[in-house]
């Protein structure tokens, strides 16, 4: 009476709605770790950005060359800079225009906080994603080895002599899918706590970067 | 912007092509837990009639010895016939004097007479002998063969008893193998366990119990019921009284 157990005859061998669980958990598993690798990547990009950037920033050159130097470049501006470039360029056209110093810091920095919650959305993308297959996917393998169990059991009740070896391959077959839940859910849950965490630290750093931004158009506009 | 697709797409195929080929291939460690694979655990317990088998060898070592003392006892009332007729040629010679009539020719004839009557008595006996013999010889082949029949449905019903109690039987964590407790059942015609009773102890007192709760939670055995209306004699020789033996062979330790 051996029997095979190997992973993949056990799945072949599950039934219909576990080895639907099981592809669902695969597929949460294949989209969040795509969500992962992307996030890793992004956050990773706007890290470079932004310490290039900075360098850039408080190095005493000319915001207006600075400006100019970012509309050449190719591609959209990436954090710290778009929140730059979306301030100066509010500052330079209301400044054009000789409006109250107030009225045109105000306008600057709602630009800015404009450009930061933009910044926020482009960060917590696929986020919430993570978030749901890192906290439902253990339930959904979970309802998949119950209900084989379910099977499992019921299988036996119809058997005169049950040993050992009727049931364990039912199990055996059924905690598969709690395995792949888990999978499933690790990677998503440690992620996205990570990714939380960048985000916020990003979001500060983000946030003082505008508020000095403003305190140096702020000097500007009133040194006039 | 393209790579924020692209890459991500492949790292996350990559990996899970990895696993995948891991699962199907399988990696040295993870094979090695797959030794661990059920075994059929089969709880082996022997119906042991430790009474029956010298009763069972009873009904055989008689129809062997018969065969053998009853030709003697036979055998012997013949040489008690003998002598009968040998006296009555005495007393005839002693008539024949007082005739005189009868001459030495006469006597010698019937003498020949007699010894041939004798000869005809004595093959006839022998006959009748043989054809006894025979005829117990045959009555014991036939008993032998309903012991057979007795003993191949005695055996269908042991082990259907063996399997009932066995499926019935849920031993205690203390179980080890090479324990062993013989079980005294006491049955009723219609099948009803009356009662069973601890003969030979394993030492293990909560093992022993579980014996008898495995015997006295089976109630009623339908197919004894059935055996006693179909065969009685064979019930009431085997099954009215009998002894089990609870083994368990099949343990870990």
């Amino acid at each position: 009476m051996e029997q095979d157990l190997s992973i993949i005859t056990l799945i072949s061998q599950a039934s219909l709605f576990v080895q639907a669980i099981m592809a669902i958990l695969v597929l949460a598993s294949l989209l969040s770790w795509y969500a992962i690798a992307q996030r890793v990547m992004y956050f990773s990009m706007a890290e470079r950005e932004m310490k290039r950037f900075e360098a850039q920033f408080w190095s005493g050159g000319d915001l207006n060359t600075l400006y100019q130097e970012g509309s050449n470049k190719q591609g959209l501006a990436v954090g710290m800079e778009s929140i730059f470039r979306a301030g100066f360029k509010e500052f330079s056209r209301m400044a054009q225009r000789n409006i109250d110093s107030d009225a045109v810091m105000e306008g600057c920095q709602r630009a800015m906080r404009v450009a930061i919650s933009r910044e926020e959305e482009h960060m917590e993308k696929s986020l919430p994603f993570l978030a749901t297959v890192g906290s439902t996917s253990p339930y959904i393998g979970l309802l998949g080895t119950v209900w084989g169990i379910m099977g499992s059991f019921h299988g036996l009740a119809q058997v005169q002599q049950a040993t050992l070896a009727t049931v364990a391959p039912g199990i055996s077959e059924a905690l598969v899918a709690t395995a792949m839940g888990l999978i499933a859910a690790i990677p998503a849950v440690m992620s996205y706590n990570r990714f939380s965490a960048k985000l916020d630290s990003y979001m500060g750093k983000y946030e003082t970067f505008a508020d000095e931004f403003s305190s140096l158009l702020h000097r500007q506009v009133h040194v006039r | 912007m393209q790579g924020f697709r692209l890459i991500p797409a492949m790292v996350t195929l990559l990996l899970h092509g990895l696993v995948a080929a891991v699962l199907l291939i399988g990696l040295p460690g993870i094979s090695d837990s797959q030794e661990l694979k059920a075994k059929p655990v089969v709880i082996q317990a022997k119906l042991v009639i430790d009474k029956v088998p010298p009763s069972r060898a009873k009904p055989a070592p008689p129809a062997k010895p018969k065969p053998a003392p009853k030709p003697k006892p036979v055998v012997k009332p013949k040489p008690e016939v003998k002598p009968k007729p040998a006296p009555k040629p005495k007393p005839k010679p002693k008539p024949a004097p007082k005739p005189k009539g009868p001459t030495a020719e006469e006597i010698r004839q019937k003498k020949a007479a007699e010894k041939a009557a004798e000869e005809a008595k004595q093959r006839a006996l022998q006959e009748q002998i043989r054809k006894q013999q025979q005829e117990e010889l045959a009555a014991a082949l036939a008993s032998e063969d309903a012991a057979l029949e007795e003993a191949e449905l005695v055996s269908s019903y042991e082990q259907l008893i063996a399997q009932l109690v066995t499926n019935n039987w849920s031993r205690p964590p203390s179980a080890r193998n090479g324990m062993s407790v013989t079980v005294a059942i006491r049955t009723l015609p219609t099948g009803e366990i009356i009662s069973a009773s601890v003969v030979k102890g394993s030492g293990n007192e909560a093992f022993d119990q579980s014996a008898l709760r495995a015997v006295k939670g089976l109630g009623e055995i339908a197919e004894l019921g059935e055996l006693a209306q179909q065969n009685r004699a064979a019930y009431e020789r085997k099954f009215r009284h009998f002894q089990f033996k609870f083994e368990p062979t099949d343990l870990r330790r």
